[in-house]
């Protein structure tokens, strides 16, 4: 193989590594790889500072503003991926096991209503070799949604994130080096633990032959003492200086995962009061979204220099959401007019987890006592539709909740 | 040579794998073809289950120890 030049920095092999936090803010090491994109930005810009120095100029001296670190996180949803929901709405959540013989496992997430309970994670995430950090992060909002009309069929999450720190992921630099070959790179006394340094980038910043001078190679071993790589056009001599860049957490394997379809999927609205799951509206359903508020942030104090408190600042939940329907039913519009409750109920379900059984993966969203707003007429194709969104109340009476989400599945621990 | 065994594939969870490495025992052929990247993930300890997903069959502190030898 051709060997190429540089470092890959390619926005394909973006990666995400996560692990759940023990304290608030505080780095863990990464024992899950997420699908999706999560895109952090830390904004910490300069501002505009009221200074004369009788000139047309300026900006005299550089000030910022404080540091923000937030962004987005959006992935297709699988059913091994509940994870996701104990950053959004509960931590801290244990499997039930259904006790078949091949076990099933249900993760079931509810708001707390008085308790900040929520589990935050640490991330990694970026591209080789420009690997950034942050803490403290969890989903102040988000937001599930399916529709038929699709092209990506499947349950979608988009969801907010905060964290209160982003910075690289540390360079191991100016290692000079005492000796070497054409595939290896020696230090005397390094120290290294072995294959800790694999898939690393080399970058050689000064070296004695000039033929390698500034060229690039990846780690493909290394013990205590010395790196091996790809062969360069010269052999690396006593004193030759590089720079090791990071790597993402070593040892995280892929994950077999199940998306979560949308074709298939069910929705069923029944009054108030009755029975969760019973009318199943069918012929009419095309789209659906649900969307969780937190109203949260993190807060910030003096001792805050470059970054957030861990400190959470935590506002109203809210839950809303919205419906598409084929306007051919006088129900809903006869519910909104008389700002009357009904139970929702989305579920999709998956392949088979016990045969005998009959147990398979399943994904619920429950909402307890749904309140029809304004709604939209429009058209699809042909036909007469209507939008009309909800918001999930505090079902006083019965759940005390606004919305329940479980996941069914495989797994019997819940992952970071 | 290149038929000889150097990794097993040791699974330490349920559908664990690392994409574009065969989900079999590895011959030096098949760690030829695999970037370090890949390397890192099948070979090194899992930070949950502290085993790899592929375990060497020769273990490396033998020849890192000839290697340090001739280091000094």
């Amino acid at each position: 193989m051709t060997v190429p030049v540089g470092p890959p920095n390619l926005a394909q092999l973006y990666r995400c590594q996560t692990g759940v936090e023990v304290a608030r803010g505080t780095k863990v090491t990464k024992t899950n790889r997420w699908y999706g994109m999560l895109a952090l930005q830390r904004r910490h810009a300069l501002a505009d500072s009221e200074e004369y120095s009788g000139t047309f100029f300026g900006d005299l001296t550089p000030v910022r503003g404080p540091a923000i670190v937030d962004g987005t996180y959006a992935q297709l949803m699988t059913y091994e991926d509940p994870h996701l929901l104990r950053y959004a709405m509960a931590g801290g959540i244990s499997a039930v096991d259904d006790g078949n013989s091949t076990h099933g496992y249900t993760y079931t997430f509810r708001h707390s209503g008085s308790r900040d309970d929520l589990d935050t994670f640490s991330a990694e995430y970026g591209d080789p070799i420009m690997i950034f950090e942050s803490e403290a992060c969890f989903f102040p909002e988000f937001t599930i949604s399916g529709d038929i009309d699709d092209p990506q069929g499947a349950w979608k999450w988009n969801s907010r994130v905060i964290g209160i720190r982003k910075e690289l992921k540390a360079v191991l630099e100016d290692v000079a080096g005492t000796g070497g070959s054409t595939t290896t790179f020696v230090k005397s006394a390094w120290g290294q633990t072995i294959d800790a340094l694999i898939g690393r980038w080399m970058h050689i910043k000064s070296a004695t032959q000039a033929t390698i001078d500034e060229l690039w190679r990846e780690v493909l071993d290394n013990d205590a003492t010395s790196l091996t790589f790809t062969a360069l056009p010269a052999t690396m001599t006593s004193g030759d200086v590089i720079d090791l860049y990071p790597a993402f957490t070593s040892g995280i394997s892929d994950r077999t995962r199940e998306t979560i379809k949308g074709p298939g999927t069910k929705l069923y609205i029944d009054a108030h009061g009755g029975t969760i799951g019973t009318n199943q509206v069918t012929g009419r359903f095309i789209s659906f979204s649900v969307t969780s508020q937190l109203n949260a942030s993190f807060k910030r104090f003096m001792e805050n220099v470059d970054e957030l408190s861990s400190r959470v600042d935590r506002g109203m939940v809210r839950v809303t959401g919205q419906l598409r329907l084929e306007f051919d039913r006088r129900y809903e519009w006869d519910k909104y007019t008389d700002l009357g409750a009904v139970l929702l109920r989305i579920k999709q379900e998956g392949s088979t987890i016990d045969t005998g059984a009959g147990t398979k993966k399943a994904a619920t969203i429950d909402i307890y006592e749904a309140v029809f707003d304004d709604p939209v007429m429009d058209r699809r194709g042909n036909n007469n539709t209507v939008t009309i969104p909800f918001r999930g109340y505090m079902d006083e009476a019965g759940q005390a909740v606004p919305m329940q989400i479980a996941i069914k599945n495989t797994q019997s621990t819940l992952l970071a | 040579m290149s038929d000889e065994v150097l990794y097993r594939f040791t699974p330490h969870s349920d559908g664990a794998f690392v994409r574009g490495v065969p989900q079999r025992d590895l011959t030096k052929a098949d760690v030829d073809r695999m970037t370090g990247q890949q390397r890192a993930d099948a070979f090194a300890p899992h930070p949950v289950y502290g085993v790899p997903l592929y375990t060497e069959v020769k273990a490396k502190a033998a020849a890192s120890a000839v290697k340090k030898d001739g280091d000094a």
